[in-house]
């Protein structure tokens, strides 16, 4: 299997703050993997350099063996922990935005699954409640067939009904040669999903392993481990 | 009947141990196509690359077989049965190694299990 | 994909700006339609003044509206909350810019059409025609001194504008994108950027008239020799003066599109 992403002491500096510091990865196809990390470990700040919103301070990352930029993005399906779909479009408006510039976008896709949520097409984004925003926010992401999906902290602030929509999404739909990288700091709720675990705490790399390693080393639950590791 | 899944435990042998379990009890019948590793990821919210690893350690067993392009069927090569068989004596025989690390001897065993029953 | 940004671009610039013509074709027809009650009461004379005067109003509003439409929205699509989105859209940093400032000068350009357009309304009738016949006796005489030479100047002139108005909207780009680099206080520090540029382009004029005034050697017979170029050449000279000024906000327009640009690939700093 290829490396498809690939981070060669990674450095990001804000001031005198580091965030990352001198990160090195790799992560192949194929997998899910869990960025694990207390707030404000690194973990936005890592995949906003990978998404090309932020540029290193040093060091570089590779993602398919292309640097961040117009071909990188075609590669990669991001969902950011904020709201950043404009709010006066259609649910139409906007499927359309995305069908355009994304050549992988499957529209159908996307409208079978807004349609099972009762999702109007012509529903304005600002009339949708917060959770089914959220919905939408993923079910577009999820419409794309790319490379690499990077999820930053999709489960955070949601109720349990939604928590297992967003789980049964992601698998429903991702490509399996493709690999899914989840950002949060609620590990109990995703692990079994997982096959990766990556920890990160002040911006380092403190552990990558796969999720059976660590069932089976320490005979305990990567939530345990994770809050022994971060002394919670 | 859902799926209930240790986390302290690979998750892997669980589902390869669920299945053999619902194969022995016969809500999975001989020849009967399974779900796909998809759709039970998503059932037992678990990795799909797990589902395949079970679904590949449990045709090893002869327990399953896949047919390219249509899916993954209940064997009848391989003993279901005796799979969980073998899985409850080793289970048992583990508890009761266990206890008899606490000092207790057989008699004692069933003693506590009837009471824990009642 | 540069069309699909166009696209994109339109419908959210027009979005904002059809609202405006509306209100601006809606007044226009209502002084118009008005001066058909024309009468000697003072009710005619106010209703008339304020109705004049509310058209004025929203003309000189939608003519600012199109630049300061068209300035927020490069500001809140590419560094704000959408700038999660544009900056992860396939497309390069060049053409987020092009197409941003072509749309600009199309929607403004649009906006001066829109506010003729609705000017003519308005005064459709004995006053247009009026106007027309002062135009069409202006554009005669004008083009009999000058002849052919006075469509080409019409045409650079026109260049000259756009250009200049790329240049400022550039400008602006600029500043929104230097202003980005804060870290907090960022549209703050974009007023600054401009204000800074403002303060250097004002010194270095100042220091351009210092040096004229002194006037060493070499500037003397420069001016000498365009003097004298003008006096012999008139006609040629006007349009290497129109020329002069494109080609300086045309290199000012370079200038600034390169450093968004820089800021944009390579010092992006989303929040």
């Amino acid at each position: 299997m290829s490396e498809l992403l690939t981070c060669r002491n990674l450095t990001k500096n804000y001031g005198g703050l580091v965030a990352l510091n001198n990160v090195n990865l790799e992560i192949k196809s194929g997998k899910i993997i869990g960025l694990l990390g207390p707030n404000g470990s690194g973990k936005t700040t890592l995949i906003k350099i990978l998404n090309g919103l932020l540029t290193p301070t040093s060091g570089e990352i590779l993602i398919n063996g292309f640097r961040p930029g117009v071909e990188s993005k075609k590669m990669v399906s991001y969902l950011p922990d904020n709201s950043y779909l404009n709010s006066w479009m259609t649910v139409e408006q906007i499927v359309g935005m995305f069908s355009d510039f994304y050549a992988d976008f499957r529209p159908e896709l996307a409208f079978e699954m807004l349609g099972r949520l009762g999702i109007t097409p012509k529903s304005k984004l600002k009339t949708l409640s917060k959770g089914n925003k959220e919905k939408v926010c993923l079910i577009l992401v999820m419409s794309r067939n790319a490379l690499l999906y990077v999820l930053d902290e999709p489960i955070a602030g949601v109720d349990p009904a939604t928590r297992d929509y967003v789980i049964s999404t992601i698998i429903n739909n991702y490509n399996p040669e493709a690999s899914v990288i989840i950002s949060t700091h609620l590990i109990a709720d995703i692990e079994q999903v997982l096959d990766e675990v990556i920890f990160i705490n002040n911006g380092n790399i403190v552990l990558q392993k796969t999720v059976d390693e660590i069932r089976e080393e320490n005979g305990k639950s990567v939530d345990e481990l994770f809050r022994e590791v971060f002394k919670w | 009947m859902g799926w209930k899944l240790d986390k302290n435990r690979p998750i892997c042998p669980q589902i390869c141990e669920q299945i053999s379990v619902r194969i022995a009890s016969g809500e999975f019948k001989a020849n009967e196509r399974l779900m796909s590793v998809r759709e039970l990821a998503v059932e037992a919210g678990v990795n799909p690359n797990t589902v395949q690893k079970a679904f590949e350690q449990l045709e090893a067993k002869k327990l399953i077989y896949s047919v390219r392009g249509c899916g993954w069927f209940v064997d009848t090569v391989g003993s279901a049965k005796e799979t969980v068989e073998r899985l409850m004596f080793d289970k048992t025989a583990a508890y009761v190694e266990e206890m008899a690390l606490l000092g207790l001897n057989l008699e004692q065993v069933k003693k506590y299990i009837k009471e824990w029953n009642e | 994909m540069v069309r699909t940004l166009i696209k994109h671009e339109v419908k959210a610039v027009s979005r904002s700006m059809l609202p405006m013509g509306l209100i601006l074709m809606g007044m226009a027809f209502f002084t118009r339609i008005i001066q058909f009650f024309e009468s000697d009461s003072d009710t005619y004379d106010i209703v008339f003044g304020s109705a004049i005067f509310m058209l004025v109003t929203a003309m000189v509003v939608s003519l600012i509206m199109s630049v300061v439409v068209s300035v927020k929205r490069f500001y809140t699509n590419m560094f704000t909350g959408e700038g999660y989105l544009t900056m992860t859209l396939p497309v390069t940093a060049s053409q987020h810019i092009l197409t941003k400032v072509s749309v600009a000068v199309v929607s403004v350009i649009a906006t001066v059409i829109a506010v003729i357009v609705a000017g003519s309304i308005a005064t459709m009738g004995e006053v247009l025609v009026e106007v027309f016949k002062a135009i069409d006796y202006l554009a005669d005489q004008y083009f009999r001194e000058i002849g052919g030479h006075g469509v080409a100047y019409i045409f650079e002139a026109l260049i000259s504008v756009i250009v200049f108005g790329a240049s400022q909207l550039l400008l602006y780009y600029a500043c929104i994108s230097m202003g980005q680099r804060a870290s907090k206080n960022r549209v703050a520090a974009a007023f600054g950027c401009y204000f800074a540029f403002y303060v250097i382009t004002q010194i270095l004029g100042t220091m351009l008239i210092i040096i004229v005034s002194n006037g060493p050697e070499w500037f003397y017979n420069l001016a000498n020799s365009i003097a004298d170029f003008a006096v012999n050449h008139p006609y040629a000279f006007v349009h290497y003066f129109i020329w002069a000024i494109t080609l300086f906000y045309g290199a000012q327009a370079v200038v600034f599109f390169f450093v968004s640009r820089y800021i944009i690939k390579n010092k992006l700093n989303l929040e």
